[in-house]
């Protein structure tokens, strides 16, 4: 009989390891980090911008916020190789084709499929083509004297097309979704909710409504001013203001000034506009569209040619939905528009409830593989290694659901967590991994910085409750075997 | 709000705002103010896919100039970004793609400034 422990652990982190950091990105002032050749009324505006932005907002870290320049490898050539060499027969197909990519190291020619669509349900193809490898174990079974040249032999006799992939991936995705009408909404394409979202927007446009941005119409007046300034002292060699170069005007210390002045004002009223739409719960918006329902199944077909590697498909399942979403905003606010702004306020101060659940499976099949010996024209390879690999499988299982709790501990809300991940592998018909484990997890918030998880795992063998490793601090466990479980025998 | 552009154009010409949103924008509105003496809201038009192929037209009335103003709701990271284009009498007026900072996000608005003379 296998054993069953619930392990009750009480994980303490010192050193606040769940302390709420700020990350932010730094960008130099003006042009530090790509030294500007010009200095233009764009460039002053833009260094003035972000100094009172970050001033505003009471993040004297951001003020000097920087775009690095980083060190690219240029990519492979294969992905455009393929792409020109097919490109008419991929023209023959344009009406079929939705889109064609290179990935971003250029060693894959994805080409999209245009997806069909039938009321709410969408079905994409997607075909992938990737540079050809040698299968590792290949490599390792040819004798190391004459490796190297053997599978560069092998590479020239792949053909470009031989890796291939072919997806199917069906969804359920509503086309359009508006505040009004019946029925749930499915799919977190933001196509699919910008009609709704866009006129809930416009109900806060309208001037006339008491959701107006206090203190804005100043700022508003004085960049108006300003604006009208720079465009009396354009010059006639320049088009456009602020594509100006500032030595280009006659008056370059004003104009630095007046730019800068405008770039200060721009970023005080964008303070002023942040603060007001976050109160009004637009920020809630995008957490509305992604706990959205969601349902996906993908199954895919990798053959990776003779001597790529195993065959392999693969089919996966994939739910998520939140309790607060468009849906709930919809049969909320009765379809309009009004009470659909206010609800985005209570939707933010409510917080607690906004839970998620998130359930995936996936079964992947390795194909069997054998190579006797490798013959590439001129006899078989003195040396080699026959291969002779299994066929593998794999099942895997995911369950999460979390949500923040209503009662509030020291000013903020704890909150429970539920997991369950499983994974069953075979090799060949041979049972290799067979793990289950379910966690609940409540997190307890002690004061602003520190929270406390207090967790109850369960697993189907004892040796799955290992601890995690946690960089920053110990934990102290208990373990507690049920009075009716039996003493193992020694 | 920031200034993107300081443009002119003539009383009587033909404006014509075009949009067209990446998948970081969730809603968004283009607001259009009148300046003629003291700020006016000439028209407010919510960003859509159906509408903003064809783009949003108006006759420039006599006035100091108006504030072209678009207002995204975007995600809280990611490259938020709108191509737009404005046209005088159906000729390019300015073009190109506005990048909207998430660090702005919820809503970031951007303005364009066209003085009439």
């Amino acid at each position: 009989m296998r054993h069953q422990e619930i392990v009750l652990c009480i994980v303490i982190a010192p050193l606040a390891v769940l302390l709420s950091v700020q990350v932010t990105r730094a960008q130099a002032a003006g042009s530090i980090s790509t030294p500007s050749a010009v200095e233009t009324v764009e460039s002053v505006h833009e260094t003035a911008f972000r100094a009172a932005l970050a001033t505003a907002l009471g993040n004297k870290a951001a003020e000097d916020i920087a775009k690095a320049p980083s060190a690219t490898t240029a990519p492979d050539g294969f992905a455009t190789r393929i792409h020109n060499s097919y490109q008419d027969y991929l023209n023959l197909l344009s009406f079929a084709i939705n889109q064609v990519d290179q990935s971003t190291d250029g060693q894959s020619l994805i080409i999209r499929f245009n997806p069909f669509q039938s009321g709410r349900n969408r079905l994409g193809i997607t075909g992938t083509f990737s540079k050809p490898t040698v299968y590792a174990p290949i490599a390792n079974a040819i004798p190391e004297s004459v490796r190297d040249s053997t599978v560069a032999l092998i590479k020239d006799q792949q053909s470009d097309l031989e890796d291939a992939t072919i997806s199917l991936a069906y969804s359920l995705d509503t086309e359009r979704c508006s505040l009004k009408g019946g029925g749930r909404c499915y799919g977190r394409d933001p196509r699919t909710y910008r009609n709704l979202l866009s006129n809930l927007m416009l109900a806060l446009a309208q001037p006339d409504t008491s959701l107006s941005v206090p203190g804005l119409s100043s700022i508003e007046a004085g960049t108006w001013s300003i604006r009208k300034q720079l465009d009396g002292l354009r010059p006639g060699s320049c088009e456009e203001v602020m594509k100006c170069p500032i030595a280009s005007f006659a008056n370059a210390g004003l104009v630095r000034e007046l730019a800068s002045k405008l770039g200060a004002l721009d970023g005080q009223g964008t303070a002023l506009q942040q603060r007001f739409y976050k109160a009004q719960g637009f920020a809630t918006l995008e957490n509305l569209v992604d706990n959205q329902p969601q349902l996906s199944v993908v199954g895919s077909y990798h053959t990776a040619g003779k001597y790529g590697g195993p065959d392999e498909w693969s089919l996966g399942l994939d739910l998520q939905v939140g309790s607060y979403n468009i849906n709930r905003l919809r049969r909320d606010s009765g379809g309009e528009t009004s009470n659909g702004v206010r609800l985005l306020k209570s939707y933010t101060d409510a917080n607690s409830g906004m839970s998620k659940l998130v359930f995936s499976v996936s079964y992947k099949s390795i194909a069997a593989f054998r190579l006797t010996q490798l013959d590439l024209g001129t006899g078989p390879l003195t040396g080699f290694t026959p291969l002779d690999q299994k066929s593998t499988s794999e099942l895997t299982a995911k369950l999460q659901w979390g949500t923040k709790l209503e009662q509030k501990v020291g000013g903020r809300q704890p909150r429970l967590d539920v997991s369950l991940d499983g994974i069953r592998a075979l090799e060949g018909s041979v049972r290799t991994t067979n793990r289950w484990v379910a966690t609940t997890t409540l997190t307890i918030p002690l004061g602003d910085t520190i929270n406390v998880p207090v967790s109850i795992a369960w697993a189907n063998k004892p040796e799955f409750l290992s601890q995690p490793n946690q960089r920053l601090g110990a934990h102290l466990g208990l373990t507690y075997r049920l009075p009716w479980e039996k003493t193992p025998s020694p | 709000m920031k200034t993107v552009a300081i443009l002119d154009a003539k009383p009587g010409q033909t404006l014509t705002i075009k949009t067209q949103p990446n998948d970081q924008i969730l809603g968004y509105v283009i607001a259009v103010d009148q300046w003629k003496g003291s700020k006016s809201t000439f028209g407010n038009w919510p960003g859509t896919d159906a509408e903003t192929p064809a783009g949003i037209s108006f006759q420039l009335e006599p006035a100091d100039g108006y504030d072209v103003v678009i207002k995204a709701d975007v995600r809280s990271n990611g490259s938020p970004q709108i191509d737009v284009t404005l046209e005088l009498d159906g000729k390019d007026l300015w073009k190109g793609t506005t990048d909207f900072s998430s660090d702005e996000a919820p809503v970031v608005t951007r303005d364009w400034n066209i003085f009439l003379r």
